[in-house]
């Protein structure tokens, strides 16, 4: 059998975290690192190491914003926000349950909006996600606010052509 | 000139201020933005952070 590191590895399809020489150049960008239980230098460690059941079950991997700060700093071009993917990704198929489960929901509340809508209505995704998730109350105030400023519409113009984008989503499922 | 724009989902909501900031930019640049006909979502972080199903 494949070890953990070889896995990730091969579903990340790019440059492999033997790369990483711990620079951590990665980390001191990262601007989600100071909520995540791991930092993702020491994500890179511990996958080297073989920890498959705490990377996998660890809230890092939801944690992660994909704004690719890591990659765009990393001398050595280890591709983290696409490690991160790949973790979800894996996380998901081997049936580990997602430490940050609102994050699922909020995912899934997105992308149902996408194949609904062909784009996001952000107030209607709000109350996807809202419905899912049973967290009803919070930021309703600022809610409120960015309604008042014009920023959520109850209706907002849609995608036409819904072929095509169902189209993307059963080519990449 | 003339540009194809491409503004996403969260230009004509959320982050309105940015889209109402780039036209007004473009416009005292002399850029003529023409918004791509029937354009659909990016997919931001969601798409690829996991499938739908």
């Amino acid at each position: 059998m494949n070890s953990f590191l070889a896995e990730v590895n091969e579903k990340i399809n790019g440059v492999p975290l033997q790369r990483c020489y711990h620079c951590r150049k990665c980390t001191a960008g990262c601007p989600m690192a100071n909520v995540m239980e791991y930092n993702p230098n020491r994500v890179i460690k511990m996958i080297q190491n073989g920890m498959k059941d705490e990377v996998l079950n660890s809230s890092t991997i939801w944690m992660c914003a994909s704004c690719e700060t890591c990659i765009t700093r990393c001398p050595n071009e280890v591709d983290i926000a696409r490690m991160m993917d790949a973790l979800r990704e894996m996380a998901l198929e081997q049936g580990y349950a997602a430490k940050e489960k609102n994050i699922l929901k909020l995912h899934k509340s997105f992308l149902h909006n996408i194949w609904v809508n062909g784009r996001i209505n952000e107030g209607m995704m709000m109350v996807e996600y809202k419905l899912w998730s049973g967290d009803l109350f919070s930021d309703v105030i600022s809610g409120m606010g960015m309604f008042m400023k014009g920023k959520i519409h109850p209706i907002s113009p849609r995608t036409k052509d819904m072929a095509a984008v169902r189209k993307i989503f059963s080519e990449t499922k | 000139m003339k540009l194809s724009y491409y503004p996403g989902c969260s230009l004509h909501g959320t982050a309105r201020e940015y889209g109402e900031s780039v036209t007004a930019v473009s416009a005292a640049l002399g850029i003529e933005l023409n918004e791509i006909k029937d354009w659909s979502c990016c997919g931001a972080t969601a798409a690829h952070s996991l499938a739908l199903n």
